[in-house]
């Protein structure tokens, strides 16, 4: 009985808060759900048997199930890299806030048991279901504060920030494995050793409360200033619509009244009979291609696909549109313009890299009921990312890039969804938004 | 059904095959599709005993001429559909040489190369892709294309299949199993197979068809229901024409 109660406290340090290290994370696992959670019992079990065989030696001391213990720790830590496809500051920084959590339940269930009874179960018994009661009453809190402000702030994809936050909560991590006891679960916790514990646990929370506030806050800053840089944009290429339409009114009326003149020199031509002279007078006066001024009936998007046609076609790029987007759209403009901006942004950059006779970017718009359907394609190098990565060349291949994060929001925001896909040398990000 | 496609431009090329491949999905066939970048090369391997029901050739290619090539492989008995691309319409009468069934005239759209299919029609009808079953105790067949869903009701399924109802005792999975591996089907819970061909809207609960009915999805599958459509109509929306 003792034995199975000691394999059950050992047990508590992992399970229940594997599952927390894990959650932020779901979507980023190298393997399926399945054998994630197949792997993590295996490692653990393996673990804990050498335990209980170490525990069963001669040989054994606190001291050694303590390191043993610890150990434990590194193992963890290795499962998690070796699972989660996220950056290694972010797991340690997860990791470095569950361990005080973990610290604080179990001095709390070692403080309580010194007021039961002595002898009702083994020591390491009261301190398992005590551990458990615990548990079952924090992980509800825990799971709210990660569902609500955890896994939010981890979409910040600006590693930097990570790779400077993590030693918080690790450091609490560390300073609270330097007081750990061996014989916890033998002798129970003191007052002071447990206030201790809060007081870690308080430190670490209210620090990483405070540091999830000004994550959102310096995001939501980049967001807006992005979000105003591309209004600024939008109106600019409005009045580039307004100019090059005045141009075209004037070049039309031009034209009209050339057209007359050359009806008149035509007519002279053939009351004289001379067909040979006619042919090559209108041989002369053969059209030459515009492009056309309207994409799509929306103002804005039509502003936009005109200004980066007109880009695109400057450095040599061959530019498919067929967008029919309505003129109105239950979908803000400045949200259309910072997704459509960064899309053909990305797609113009991308071409910069393939060579010129290579060079495409296809879009295709249409809507369907109350969604707006857009395909953005461009001519890539293969080397871009082909998940939703947020990932831009405009930096550098390791550094995520703020445009496709914007693009995501607004797809969230509008009830959205986007995919990106690389095929070859053909880089196409496809989404939906629905209108408000 | 196979085609040939024989165009010394990739882009045209690539284009022809989206055109074929919007054409196989909407009308539940199977194409399987080979490409040439010369007259000579599909002539080195499809000059003696081509099986292809269609062969889309561009007129004007460097080496050995389209029409030659058509010329010499109608010479070795190749009776398949000759389709022309080509950007002008001096070699219509040649074309009545070879007993060409189209002539499509670059750039052309989606109609063109509809109306050029259907020209080949005979080529093709026979191919298309359709589901058996034993209705009223009569082995019946009915073209994919044409059903809009089959739902499964107590003892088998009912067939929407354009103005009529058709009844079966084959369970759903009999159906299932009769699709290819890329269909325009789509499963909606163990009750329905829909034809998104006649998609008409959806919501964040139902699907409406063209013919104005409506199929719930349910709870549990919504998310990859709402996906699946969402992929469906970036697909259409991809697709040239």
């Amino acid at each position: 009985m003792e034995r199975l109660f000691l394999f059950l406290t050992i047990a508590l340090d992992a399970y229940p808060w594997l599952f927390l290290q894990y959650l932020p994370f779901r979507g980023q696992l190298r393997l399926s759900y399945g054998k994630t959670i197949l792997s993590c019992v295996a490692a653990l079990l393996l673990w804990q048997l050498g335990f209980v065989w170490i525990a069963r030696q001669s040989w054994c001391t606190l001291n050694l199930m303590l390191v043993w213990r610890v150990f434990q720790l590194v193992l963890l830590g290795l499962l998690t890299w070796l699972h989660i496809r996220s950056p290694f500051a972010k797991n340690a920084f997860v990791f470095g806030l569950l361990f005080p959590c973990q610290m604080l339940v179990l001095s709390l269930a070692c403080f309580l048991m010194r007021f039961l009874p002595a002898g009702l179960l083994p020591p390491y018994g009261v301190v398992s279901l005590l551990r458990l009661a615990l548990s079952a009453l924090l992980l509800p809190c825990l799971l709210r504060l990660w569902r609500q402000v955890l896994i939010p702030v981890m979409d910040v994809q600006e590693d930097g920030v990570w790779r400077s936050v993590w030693p918080i909560p690790t450091a609490f991590t560390l300073v609270g494995l330097c007081y750990t006891g061996n014989d916890f679960e033998l002798r129970g916790v003191g007052l002071a050793e447990l206030l201790g514990r809060v007081a870690i646990f308080a430190g670490v929370l209210l620090s990483c409360l405070t540091l999830f506030r000004m994550l959102r806050q310096a995001e939501a800053r980049i967001r807006a200033s992005e979000e105003a840089e591309k209004s600024r944009l939008l109106l600019k290429l409005q009045a580039e619509q307004y100019q090059a339409l005045t141009r075209h009114i004037e070049s039309a009326r031009r034209a009209r009244h050339d057209l007359r003149q050359h009806l008149t020199v035509i007519s002279a031509m053939a009351a004289q009979g001379d067909c040979e002279a006619v042919q090559s007078y209108a041989a002369r006066l053969s059209p030459t291609e515009a492009a056309p001024l309207t994409l799509c009936e929306h103002p804005a998007c039509n502003a936009l696909l005109s200004h980066y046609q007109a880009l695109a076609q400057g450095e040599g790029v061959a530019v498919e549109v067929r967008a029919s987007i309505p003129r109105e759209l239950r979908i803000e403009e400045s949200d259309l313009a910072v997704v459509l901006g960064n899309l053909l942004e990305n797609a113009l950059e991308a071409n910069r890299y393939v060579p010129r006779e290579r060079r495409r970017i296809s879009v295709r718009a249409r809507t369907q009921g109350d969604r707006l359907f857009l395909i953005v394609s461009n001519s890539c190098d293969g080397r871009e990312r082909s998940e939703k990565g947020k990932r831009s060349r405009k930096r550098a291949y390791h550094e995520p890039g703020v445009g496709l994060s914007s693009v995501e929001a607004i797809v969230k925001r509008y009830h959205g969804d986007w995919k990106i896909e690389q095929q070859d040398e053909r880089f196409t990000v496809s989404l939906m938004l629905k209108e408000n | 059904m196979q085609v040939i496609l024989c165009d010394d431009c990739a882009d045209e090329r690539e284009r022809l095959t989206d055109f074929l491949r919007r054409f196989e999905r909407e009308n539940a066939l199977e194409i399987d599709i080979k490409a040439y970048g010369s007259a000579d090369a599909l002539l080195q391997r499809e000059r003696v005993g081509c099986v292809a029901d269609i062969l889309f050739m561009d007129i004007y290619m460097s080496g050995t001429s389209c029409m030659d090539a058509a010329k010499a492989m109608y010479a070795q008995g190749y009776r398949g559909s000759f389709v022309f691309c080509t950007t002008s319409r001096e070699h219509g009468v040649e074309s009545y040489a070879v007993e060409a069934d189209g002539y499509l005239l670059k750039p052309y759209a989606w109609e063109d190369f509809e109306r050029a299919m259907a020209r080949c029609r005979p080529r093709w009808e026979r191919k298309l892709r359709a589901f058996s079953f034993v209705s009223e105790r009569i082995h019946t067949t009915v073209l994919q294309r044409d059903v809009r869903s089959i739902e499964t009701k107590r003892r088998g399924c009912l067939l929407h299949v354009r103005e009529r109802v058709l009844e079966t005792r084959e369970p759903l999975s009999h159906f299932v199993a009769q699709l290819p591996a890329e269909s325009s089907f789509l499963s909606v819970g163990q009750s329905y197979l829909v034809n998104l061909t006649y998609l008409e809207a959806w919501d964040d609960e139902t699907i409406r068809l063209t013919d104005g009915s409506r199929i719930f999805m349910p709870v549990r599958e919504q998310t990859r229901l709402r996906r699946a459509l969402n992929e469906y109509q970036w697909l259409r929306l991809g697709e040239r024409g």
